[in-house]
């Protein structure tokens, strides 16, 4: 026990150290980048939605680890601008066009809202930065259903399945699951994931997609039993539940948390941020405090790789919103 | 389960330690304000003293983001009665009869009966979250869609209770209300409705701006202006700034009967405290004896809502806790409280983090009795409110009902909005349109939309699901009776009347 | 004195429109989907419901008069005024800030509400400044509302 804590504290001394270097290297790096020291005034982070919610604790998380670990040399403070299922948010963040000091998260209306043609803007008009976190879903039934198995929903008739929002992943996931197996699960849509939960405990429902967050919580309970799980590999927590694609099915999507600037920014702003986000995802701090309590996957995606996945994603989304009918 | 009682003791205990009886104080207070300010309601302040919170020890950030939520239930009731401007949502019908009370010169009696009814309310929903918690959450989730289906026909059937004397106007109004309630985007497929091309219109109207118009604006419109009667205030007398606590002991059986109605339907995910509000003063008025009194400053009009929201506030609390299943949006933002803190909440709670949970109970009992203290020596002061002149008066507090809405989303778009519904709120107003079933119309309208087509969806178009369950048919019957009984008993007394009239002939 | 009733017959009238409007509307969306409600179903139903009860009413005026009495003028003039002063508050704080606006909608709202001589104004606009300091520090500073 006492070895173990100190195996740890050296673990954490050593981290400590290289943030400690690269906490050294950073003013380097920006005024390699720019003659005047990038940043030089309070950074704003929008959150487009209320506080308390999903992508609100995300941002709180990651501006308090930015600040503990003194990453940047100014504040940065974290604005909520709800309304509108994130457009007013992400409308904001346009309208800051070339101004390297206003960031944002990537939620599921980035995608949808656009698409919908009601906002005069896709994720084409911001800068993506980098992803620092990746959240998978499970696919999960109570824990004294008949269905044990993918198998067994193919087999079964008349199964429905809740999904937190008319357009979100869950319901994207839902769908993707009727194509790949070629059940007739029936979507219902719920407006939020408690409500979905509530739903499916209380058999209103049979199965659902849902956070590792929750879902592991349901089922350290046994109240809940974890079918698949959305992401390419198995979860580190949920060991023996098997990946889809391992099953073979071509299902493989995943939540990314993600940070966008509005367009046009800099080239060095974005290389700059690239290197903090960097270090926050490999740091303990954001481990502990973030991917760690929310049983996320932790990832680290540079600016390309990251614009590659939001194509990819906002693409997915176009094609359900289509087969729904939403987008002629 | 005594069990509870013992563990609550501790917890109380706990909650006595100086800096969670701070935080519960800084909660309190902020909440009473927020609470008391139009247009922002107990969900805006837990959001906005977040923040803030998390920084504070867990226990310490909990307690007072509670205390937040249960201190506007208190202030709400404050702007409703003085003003005749609901602070929250939730204290929407309190203005009924608060405001007549306010304005017959009993404000101290109504604010005095509405602290009352607050903590009798929130006593009540403490008692039973302590003593049922786990075992009311696994009783919640029976309702599903169909069950919240029928319970919303009956609610909207309270229309017939609440609407009034002029049934065809009472009906314009519960139509325009579920069409407002229709404005956003389409829950089950996602698709914008009645948007007008105006992305700030997706999330729909949020409730607070509808109340704050259609009640506050249009009763200061109403309002004669005043040139030069400053006598007036004299005739009221000193004493009525005071509460009445032989007014308030008459009432007893609105206060148990709001507080028990608060509490259920507050369990139930996504009814919410409003519509607990409306039947617990449709089920008052429905057993008076004197019906007629009630929307002309009765008391017990005033002692069901207020009971019934602060105890649905705990109610509300029980899925969260028990479950992990936010039943409203105040307590989805605490949830979020919950989760930055590091503490997940659901099945698991109670037992890891045992102390933690019977602390923060603790704390509420303690919250409420703070309350009960502050509301009661603020309650004079606050009444001399109601004998200001409106030329004084009105300037600011439509200053605090144009920032209050503007703080809703941080825009001026809601402002305009509320301009609107103050216009259509006087308009009704003078017309003899009764603006209650359009708040009815657009708080369950939603809830029973939602319901049918998760139903349908489910049942795959077979409407048979409906008479399936036991729970949703029993309701439906309750339904059936309340529509149908006045209508026999009127037909009763016209036959008896009819006898009358032969045997006199 | 204006009647009443022809504002009933006006809003009734604007409201019967409304109603086709939805229940059109309702037809775009989508009324069925298979043997499922979709997004226009309700608002079908809503709409049709409002044009009715709307329809029965304009009916009603028309066969009886004078149910409703009449409303000053003055009062109309007072909820344009109040509502003018409003949208001037809306307008302005895009160019003087919210603070400096609500200092003239409270002296605007106090000259509605009888404040018409000297010192009824002047009390006014003392009230009003001290009310805008106190709106900056609920909701500028410890509600940290980002006012414009």
């Amino acid at each position: 026990m006492e070895k173990h804590e100190a195996r740890k504290g050296m673990k954490r001394r050593m981290l400590l150290a290289c943030g400690a270097v690269l906490l050294v290297m950073q003013p380097m790096l920006g005024s390699v980048a720019r003659a005047d020291d990038y940043p030089n005034k309070t950074m704003n982070y929008i959150v487009a939605f209320g506080v308390g919610g999903g992508s609100d604790i995300i941002a709180r998380t990651m501006v308090k680890v930015i600040d503990e670990k003194k990453l940047i040399p100014v504040k940065m403070l974290v604005e909520n601008r709800p309304g509108g299922s994130g457009a007013i948010g992400y409308s904001f963040i346009n309208s800051q066009k070339g101004d390297p000091y206003y960031l944002g998260g990537v939620g599921v209306s980035f995608f949808t809202t656009p698409l919908l043609g009601k906002m005069p803007l896709s994720y084409r008009d911001f800068t993506p930065l980098a992803a620092i976190a990746r959240s998978p879903y499970i696919l999960a039934v109570t824990a004294d259903s008949d269905i044990k198995s993918i198998d067994d929903i193919k087999k079964a008739t008349g199964l429905t399945i809740g999904t937190a929002g008319a357009v979100s992943d869950p319901a994207l996931l839902s769908h993707l699951l009727n194509k790949e197996t070629g059940a007739t699960i029936k979507v219902v849509p719920y407006d939020g994931e408690g409500e979905v939960m509530a739903a499916v405990l209380g058999k209103h429902l049979d199965l659902l997609f849902g956070n590792p967050n929750e879902i592991l919580e349901q089922v350290n309970a046994g109240a809940m039993r974890a079918l698949a799980v959305t992401s390419a590999e198995r979860m580190t927590s949920l060991p023996d539940v098997p990946s889809f694609s391992e099953l073979g099915y071509d299902i493989v999507h995943t939540q990314l948390r993600g940070i966008i600037m509005p367009k046009d920014v800099p080239a060095e702003a974005v290389s700059y941020w690239e290197g903090i986000l960097k270090t926050v995802a490999e740091s303990p701090e954001w481990r502990t405090q973030y991917v760690d309590r929310f049983n996320e996957i932790p990832i680290f995606l540079d600016s390309k790789a990251f614009e590659a996945e939001i194509a990819a994603t906002s693409a997915r989304y176009e094609t359900l919103m289509r087969e729904l009918g939403l987008i002629k | 389960m005594f069990d509870s009682w013992y563990l609550l003791a501790d917890g109380l205990v706990a909650a006595s330690q100086p800096n969670v009886l701070a935080a519960i104080m800084v909660g309190a207070i902020i909440g009473l304000f927020i609470g008391a300010l139009p247009g922002l309601g107990p969900t805006a302040g837990v959001a906005i003293l977040l923040p803030v919170a998390v920084s504070f020890d867990g226990t310490s950030a909990i307690a007072a983001l509670g205390a937040v939520y249960y201190g506007a239930q208190y202030g709400g009731a404050v702007t409703a009665i003085l003003l005749g401007i609901p602070g929250d949502a939730s204290a929407t019908m309190t203005v009924i009869d608060g405001h007549k009370l306010a304005r017959n010169g009993k404000a101290g009696a109504a604010l005095g009966l509405s602290i009352a009814a607050s903590f009798i309310g929130g006593l009540i929903g403490l008692l039973l979250l302590t003593a049922f918690a786990t075992t009311i959450a696994r009783a919640a989730i029976a309702f599903g869609p169909i069950e919240m289906t029928a319970l919303m026909i009956f609610s909207l059937s309270l229309v017939s209770v609440l609407g009034g004397k002029d049934l065809n106007k009472a009906m314009m109004s519960l139509f325009l209300g579920l069409f407002i309630g229709t404005i956003g985007l389409d829950p089950m497929i996602g698709l914008p409705r009645f948007d007008f091309g105006e992305v700030r219109l997706f999330d729909g109207i949020e409730f607070s701006i509808i109340a704050v118009g259609l009640f506050g604006l249009a009763e200061m419109y109403a309002t004669p202006p005043s040139i030069g009667k400053p006598e007036e205030a004299s005739r009221f007398r000193f004493r009525e700034l005071f509460p009445d606590v032989r007014a308030t002991l008459q009432c007893w059986r609105e206060l148990g009967s709001g507080s028990l109605i608060g509490f259920f339907i507050g369990i139930l995910p996504g009814a919410g405290a409003t519509a607990a509000t409306m039947i617990a003063y449709a089920f008052a008025k429905r057993t008076s004896k004197h019906p007629e009194r009630f929307g002309h400053g009765a008391l017990e009009g005033v002692a069901a809502p207020e009971a019934a929201n602060n105890s649905a506030a705990y109610g509300n609390m029980i899925p969260m806790f028990a479950l992990g299943i936010p039943g409203s949006g105040t307590t989805a933002v605490l949830m979020g409280g919950l989760l930055m803190i590091g503490l997940q909440p659901g099945p698991m709670l109670f037992q890891t983090q045992s102390a933690f949970v019977w602390t923060i109970f603790g704390s509420f009992y303690i919250g409420n009795l703070a309350l009960v203290a502050i509301t009661i020596v603020l309650t004079p002061i606050l009444a001399t409110c109601a004998f200001v002149r409106p030329s004084f008066l009105f300037p600011g507090v439509i200053a605090i009902i144009a920032f209050g809405i503007f703080g809703i989303n941080n825009s001026m778009f809601e402002v305009m909005l509320v301009i609107g519904f103050g216009i259509l709120g006087y308009l009704m107003m003078k017309l003899d349109y009764p603006p209650v079933p359009l708040v009815l119309g657009m708080i369950l309208g939603p809830i029973l939309e939602r319901g049918i087509r998760r139903t349908l969806v489910a049942s795959d178009g077979d409407l048979s699901v409906f008479f399936k369950s036991p729970i949703a048919l029993v309701i439906l019957l309750i339904t059936l009776v309340l529509v149908v009984s006045p209508w026999l008993v009127s037909q009763r007394a016209k036959r008896q009347a009819d006898v009358a009239n032969t045997i006199a002939k | 004195m204006i009647p009443l009733r022809s504002f009933d017959f006006g809003l009734s009238a604007i409201l019967a429109l409304l109603g086709l409007y939805i229940v059109s509307q309702g037809i775009s969306f989508g009324y069925q989907d298979g043997a499922v409600p979709a997004a226009g179903f309700f608002p079908f139903w809503i709409g049709a419901g409002l044009a009715l009860f709307s329809g029965l009413n304009l009916i009603r005026l028309f066969r009886h008069s004078g149910v409703l009495g009449a409303v000053d003028r003055m009062e109309i003039v007072r909820v344009g005024l109040v509502s003018l002063a409003l949208c001037g508050f809306v307008i302005l704080s895009g160019f003087i800030g919210m603070i400096g606006a609500s200092v003239l909608l409270m002296i605007a709202v106090g000259m509605v509400f009888g404040a018409r001589d000297r010192r009824s104004i002047l009390a006014v606009s003392a009230i009003a400044v001290g009310m805008a300091g106190i709106l900056y520090l609920v909701f500028g500073v410890v509600l940290t509302i980002p006012l414009l």
